[in-house]
């Protein structure tokens, strides 16, 4: 059994660098805006869940683009300590909300704008962030 | 910013949080143990058969037994809930129409999720003294001086608790399904319809129409056969074991597909929060609803399926015919189904049962009361909530595993029970490694 606990990590280690990569990647694609860095800066992201966000190196950030009703990459389970930072970039291609249940945090996410939301855990638990209108799941986030 | 609509919020479910995946460690322990009280169950229970439900358990001393007869009880539970069905009516009709209204929280909460733990408590009456229709239909009968067991036509007898099984279905659908499940309008039409409908049903079929026509008698009644209180088949009052009043659960038609939804749909509940089920859910080839709909009808598929293949094996082996042998052993799903909730329903009752009280104290929204209270989470610390699960589930399963031993060394004859029991201690322990997995997974 202890075997399981270091695979389980990898593997979410592994989703979140495919995720990183994935967006790395199809830069080259035109249909998005320049890097992860710069996008967490847009100035579209002002928000409540912005405020006094760190700009330190040690912000894990996770980038979602969803395209219709397709969300990439698809919803999965992501970790965060208590007191720990998740910087979310969504990137829709029509004015959405978007929404992180148990975060209180709600921002407008223009179309085609990267905004930035960042998510600091609190109390344990699984919560999901969502898009509004069209209603879609993004991830999931399980404060540890 | 464009509000997002009432009712989005809480699309997938009151609350948006939901438990920390059970820790490997906790499943792996779950499933051995789940194995090994099986088998040791097999080689080691009594070989003739122990409990008598109809006469068992110890009769309540005098004064109590007195209380437990004399009506106040029942008509204490059925002020109660005549006074609740009259704040929530207040709040659906006069409050706020977005997450502060008190409905959805009664309903899936108090009422869904709270008459568990009330059953467990009071015994197999509890919903039929709280129920309000039940309740209103009896002061009506009793004004117009009629018998209120007495409708105006009989009850069917062959149609059992079918109604309420499909009832079940239905409401677990608007739970987890339904686009609109906590949309204050939907559920205030449908729980005003539900109303008017078990009204009419009573009066037409007499009170018996409720033991199997409305879902949250059944839902009570199967629960709190689990109570230390409960009454022999003469009506004695007695203080008995959990298994004696499942024990002495009658075979109803209805009675099989009532324990099977119980046990599917609280599985479906984990399956349908698994982030990648949500996106093939909301991305693949179906639209959300139809999709959902399917899924919540192959998992109680599968259930309902494995329950029927595992109980017919099981009546071949031990006594060389199938008939009755589903309906025989479907008491022992019980504890696993009980199990199942606590282990999936724990911490929701905890935080949000705390909102319901906050919010059905401002039912208008006006600001007074409790409101703006937050939930106390002391009691959701991830061990403690792993733990719970843990327990309830490997609980559920060797009251389950004791009771189906006990019916098989009833049923069948000795040399054949052993045999006969191997296709149910199977699926019990498919049952609850399936639901440890699912706490894990999700």
């Amino acid at each position: 059994m202890p075997t399981r606990r270091p695979a389980r990590a990898a593997a979410l280690v592994a989703a979140a660098a495919l995720a990183l990569a994935g967006c790395a990647s199809s830069g080259g694609d035109q249909d998005r805006t320049p890097s992860p860095q710069t996008a967490t800066v847009a100035p579209g992201a002002t928000s409540a869940g912005t405020a006094g966000g760190s700009p330190t190196g040690d912000v894990r950030t996770v980038e979602v683009t969803i395209t219709g009703q397709q969300v990439d990459p698809p919803p999965a389970q992501v970790d965060l300590a208590v007191g720990e930072t998740l910087r979310l970039v969504v990137t829709s291609d029509r004015d959405s909300e978007v929404h992180a249940h148990g975060f209180e945090v709600e921002a407008p996410v223009p179309a085609g704008v990267p905004t930035t939301v960042e998510l600091t855990g609190s109390a344990p638990g699984v919560y999901e962030v969502e898009l509004h209108d069209p209603d879609l799941l993004l991830l999931q986030v399980a404060v540890r | 910013m464009t509000p997002s609509a009432p009712g989005t919020v809480l699309a997938h479910g009151i609350g948006g949080r939901s438990d920390l995946p059970l820790p490997f460690e906790y499943a792996v322990v779950g499933a051995g143990l789940a194995l090994v009280v099986s088998f040791l169950a097999l080689g080691l229970l009594w070989p003739s058969p122990r409990l008598d439900g109809g006469t068992a358990g110890r009769p309540l001393p005098a004064p109590l037994a007195r209380f437990a007869d004399s009506g106040v009880p029942r008509w204490l539970l059925g002020g109660f809930g005549l006074a609740l069905s009259a704040l929530t009516l207040l709040a659906a009709f006069g409050g706020p129409d977005d997450t502060r209204n008190a409905l959805p929280f009664v309903v899936y909460v108090l009422v869904w999720v709270g008459l568990v733990p009330a059953s467990l408590l009071l015994g197999p009456s509890t919903w039929a003294s709280l129920s309000p229709w039940r309740t209103l239909h009896e002061i009506a009968c009793r004004a117009a001086r009629l018998d209120p067991t007495e409708g105006v036509r009989p009850l069917p007898l062959r149609h059992g608790w079918w109604p309420a099984a499909a009832g079940l279905t239905a409401f677990v659908w608007m739970e987890l399904v339904a686009p609109w499940g906590t949309d204050v309008a939907a559920l205030r039409l449908v729980v005003v319809a539900y109303a008017v409908v078990q009204l009419l049903a009573g009066f037409v079929y007499g009170s018996r129409w409720f033991d199997g026509g409305d879902l949250l008698q059944v839902w009570s009644h199967l629960f709190g056969r689990m109570s230390p209180f409960g009454r022999r088949d003469d009506g004695t009052p007695v203080a008995r074991s959990p298994l004696a009043g499942l024990d002495q659960l009658r075979a109803v038609p209805g009675l099989t597909a009532t324990v099977v939804v119980m046990l599917g749909s609280t599985a479906f509940d984990s399956v349908r929060e698994h982030p990648a089920f949500v996106g093939w859910a909301q991305s693949g080839p179906l639209p959300r609803v139809p999709a959902s709909t399917l899924a919540m009808a192959g998992v109680l598929a599968v259930v309902g399926l494995a329950f029927w293949a595992a109980t017919a094996l099981a009546g071949r082996l031990g006594q060389g015919r199938v008939r009755g042998v589903p309906s025989a052993f479907a008491p022992s799903l019980v504890p696993i189904a009980l199990g199942y909730v606590v282990a999936h329903y724990y911490s929701f009752a905890v935080v949000e049962g705390q909102n319901a009280v906050i919010r059905l104290s401002d039912p208008l929204g006006t600001g007074g009361g409790l409101s703006g209270r937050a939930a106390d989470a002391s009691l959701i610390a991830p061990g403690t909530v792993a733990t719970v699960q843990l327990v309830a589930i490997v609980t559920g399963h060797v009251l389950g595993v004791v009771l189906a031993h006990d019916r098989a060394v009833r049923l069948f004859p000795r040399g054949r029970a052993v045999a006969g029991q191997l296709p149910l201690l199977a699926l019990m322990v498919g049952y609850t490694v399936g639901g440890l997995l699912l706490l894990f997974a999700s």
